[in-house]
């Protein structure tokens, strides 16, 4: 692309329309001198516009399209402004026309009356913004745009941030990285159309591969066999469990009868040991009547000896009596002979009835005498006798004993019979363990529980399984409904496209590779043209494509404050060079006030180098900047002079050739 | 207490008669040898039977145990009331002696029956 000529009409200072012709001389340095504020950046700004209908400050926000347009002209009420670029490419001759039209001075209003149009050799393009983008593609227009103000923007290449994220993929479009990347793109879209046209093609499959599920099928049918295993194993064990519960059911209800005879067995000791006690109380019984049985035996004597004793205490009292009676009658005798007188009659006695009453006394004497053996009654003939009579009274009945054996006759019987019955009972139950039938119990409960167990797992397998049968058919149902031919086809054509992307993929990495090495070199060979100090050796590009600068000791000065601004401007200056002489892209280079930063003889080296920058290079610089002995520098290779001046505030900017003005000055 | 047996305390028993009782006991028809004896005197008594082979007589039990009531001593003295108290205890000795004998035997042959124990039809000794 070389620029052949520009019209601007009511853009920024441009009041009208106002043209800056190249036509003379397209490649070379084309020189537009301008002071501050004359309208210099706003004459880069119209062309990018011009190309991509919108324009940026330095503080890259988005200028506004209502400020876009001239004040005289919105004083005019001329809402109308336009750029149109003449240009060459590509051997063709191109018109670029972007005009904005509003019926009102709003955002609205302008945004809808946009036109735009590109003609090539007279031919209107259909999509004029598309080939923009493909002559110079807005990513990398910086680089072909740039202010000098804005050059420390490509210090950010020497850091990872997002900023410089956009900048690389910038350079990598400048360096035609994204071809193989479009080419990757192309195939992964080529790719992602078979997959769907495979997709389509299986769709009622259950949108899966063929292969996909062959092996799904032979995992279910894996599952299904594994399944069939385990559900014939757990009716095995049911089976078994099963049997062995009715077995044992069978078992305990022959223990049953068994249970009964022990219970039996328990109820006969129990009375066995009930008679036995009562027995034992009956022989105690027994045992008391025989303690009392001697009295019983002495009753008949005791009755005779009693008569007997009645007898002696009766003569024992007669005889105590008569001697009572004896005494009396002595003592009244011996009274009367002592008194001489009869106590019974007051008779005085005389010698002879002395003589009587001492006889009568001799003789009642004697008879005391005798009865001197029974001083006084015996009482232990009274005390035997109660003894005996009470005697009777304790004595043991004889019917007492007959009445016990009776009983105890009754019991012994009774025993026979329990004792015969718990032999029996005995014998039966001889070789029967009597925990058996509780361990049984426990054996059927636990076995119950875990017929319970297998019943429920078997459950929860066949329903498994009939589900695994049901699913394993539709799969297979599923199988033979794929048209696998064609899936095939799909599926082949997918997998070649895998290897070409990632040779595409390592493509793009050599390539980048490669192109950063020519970057670094390029960039190298420029900077010693521009380079102010011989101890810098080279220029080393990163991932980032930021270039640090290596010194004659190998000292890396890869960050920005470690270098002045000039320094950093040359750096990015030897980066836009290189990156102009490795693009596949021809286009012009705009400057806008590119040596703002440099000293005198930085500024020459530069103005040196730029001719070797583009074939069509547009310096807008101001005087300070560009003097006269810098045209010299530039001596045979300034294509084109032009000034930007600014008349009034009506009149705006305007554009003339250097050499007009100076003749008009 | 009664005097009947004089001065004497210890009513003495053959060593057979012992035997005997302790046999009779250990069958557990009685609950003590004095039991025993007591019913052997009452039976030799009842039927004015005595024993006349008496040997190896031992000691074998105070008096008052054997009699607490003195209901023995009462019967003695009221069937032998002219009698030594010490010949009455003799005599004593002997009835006990001659029923315990008869009460071992008729136990021994199955005959012993306290029903009737004591009636004249029921001595069974020679």
């Amino acid at each position: 692309m070389l620029i052949e000529k520009i019209n601007i009409t009511n853009f920024g200072p441009f009041y009208q329309e106002h043209e800056i012709d190249f036509s003379e001389k397209y490649k070379g340095v084309h020189v537009i001198r301008g002071g501050n504020g004359q309208g210099k950046t706003s004459l880069q700004r119209a062309i990018l516009w011009a190309l991509y209908g919108k324009v940026y400050d330095r503080k890259r926000q988005q200028i506004r399209e209502t400020s876009l347009l001239n004040q005289s002209a919105l004083k005019d009420g001329l809402y109308q402004l336009s750029v149109t670029i003449y240009f060459t490419h590509e051997g063709k001759n191109c018109i670029l026309f972007r005009q904005m039209t509003a019926k009102s001075h709003r955002e609205k209003s302008y945004e809808e009356g946009m036109i735009l149009t590109l003609t090539r050799d007279g031919e209107i393009s259909q999509d004029p913004q598309n080939e923009i983008e493909r002559i110079l593609p807005y990513e990398i227009s910086r680089f072909y745009f740039f202010d000098g103000e804005m050059l420390r923007d490509y210090e950010e290449l020497l850091e990872e941030n997002n900023r410089s994220k956009l900048l690389k993929n910038s350079i990598e479009i400048i360096l035609g990285v994204p071809y193989f990347r479009n080419a990757i793109d192309d195939l992964n879209f080529i790719k992602s159309r078979f997959e769907k046209r495979r997709n389509q093609a299986i769709k009622n499959c259950g949108g899966k591969s063929y292969e996909e599920l062959s092996s799904e099928l032979n995992t279910i049918a894996e599952t299904f066999d594994e399944k069939n295993r385990l559900i014939a194993a757990l009716q095995g064990q049911l089976a078994v469990i099963q049997e062995e519960i009715s077995s044992k059911k069978s078992e305990l209800a022959r223990l049953k009868d068994v249970k009964e005879m022990g219970e039996r067995r328990l109820e006969i000791e129990f009375k066995i040991k009930d008679e036995e006690k009562n027995r034992d109380e009956k022989l105690k019984n027994i045992r008391q009547l025989v303690a009392g049985l001697y009295k019983t035996l002495l009753i008949p004597i005791s009755e005779t000896v009693i008569l007997r004793l009645e007898e002696k205490a009766k003569s024992s009292y007669e005889k105590y009596n008569k001697k009572q009676k004896l005494l009396g009658k002595a003592e009244m005798l011996s009274k009367g002979i002592a008194e001489s007188k009869c106590r019974t009659c007051g008779t005085i006695l005389n010698k002879e009835k002395l003589e009587q009453f001492e006889h009568e006394i001799k003789l009642i004497d004697e008879e005391i005498e005798l009865l001197t053996e029974v001083p006084e009654p015996n009482l232990e003939y009274e005390h035997q006798k109660v003894r005996l009579e009470r005697m009777k009274n304790k004595a043991t009945n004889r019917t007492d004993f007959i009445n016990i054996n009776v009983e105890i006759n009754r019991i012994d019987s009774r025993l026979i019979q329990y004792k015969s019955e718990l032999a029996s009972l005995l014998q039966k139950l001889k070789d029967v363990d009597s925990e058996e039938p509780r361990i049984l119990l426990k054996e059927i409960e636990d076995r119950i529980s875990e017929e319970g167990r297998l019943q429920g797992g078997l459950k929860f397998q066949i329903e498994e399984f009939e589900e695994l049968r049901e699913y394993k058919g539709e799969l297979e149902g599923k199988i033979k409904s794929i048209p696998r031919k064609d899936v095939n086809e799909l599926n082949n054509a997918i997998e070649h496209i895998s290897p070409l992307t990632d040779i595409f993929e390592e493509a793009v990495s050599l390539y980048r590779d490669d192109r950063k090495q020519e970057i670094e070199n390029i960039a190298t060979s420029i900077f010693h043209k521009i380079r102010s100090k011989d101890e810098f050796d080279r220029l080393k590009i990163n991932d980032q494509f930021g270039l640090s600068i290596i010194t004659n000791n190998g000292t890396i000065l890869d960050r920005s404050e470690w270098r002045s601004s000039g320094e950093e401007q040359l750096v990015a200056l030897s980066l836009i060079g290189a990156l102009n002489k490795c693009t596949n892209i021809k286009s012009p280079v705009f400057m806008d006030t590119p040596f703002g930063r440099l000293d005198i003889q930085h500024g020459k080296r530069v103005l040196s180098y730029l001719p070797e920058l583009a074939d069509q290079l547009v310096l807008l610089v101001t005087d300070r900047e560009f003097k006269k002995e810098d045209e010299t520098i530039l001596s045979g290779k300034i294509s084109s002079d032009h000034s930007i001046i600014f008349k009034s505030e009506r009149e705006g900017s305007i554009i003339l050739k250097t050499s007009t003005l100076r003749d008009q000055l | 207490m009664t005097d009947a047996f004089g001065d004497s305390r210890v009513i003495p028993a053959s060593k057979l008669a012992k035997e005997q009782m302790n046999q009779l006991k250990a069958k557990g028809i009685f609950q003590e040898l004095g039991d025993i004896w007591r019913l052997g005197a009452a039976l030799g008594i009842s039927l004015e039977k005595t024993s006349t082979n008496l040997k190896e007589m031992e000691t074998f039990q105070n008096i008052n145990s054997l009699d607490p009531d003195g209901i023995i001593a009462a019967v003695m003295v009221g069937i032998h009331p002219n009698s030594e108290p010490k010949d009455r205890l003799s005599l004593l000795v002997a009835y006990a002696e001659w029923g315990i004998n008869e009460i071992y035997h008729k136990d021994e042959i199955g005959t012993l029956d306290f029903a009737r124990l004591g009636l004249v039809e029921e001595s069974t000794s020679i």
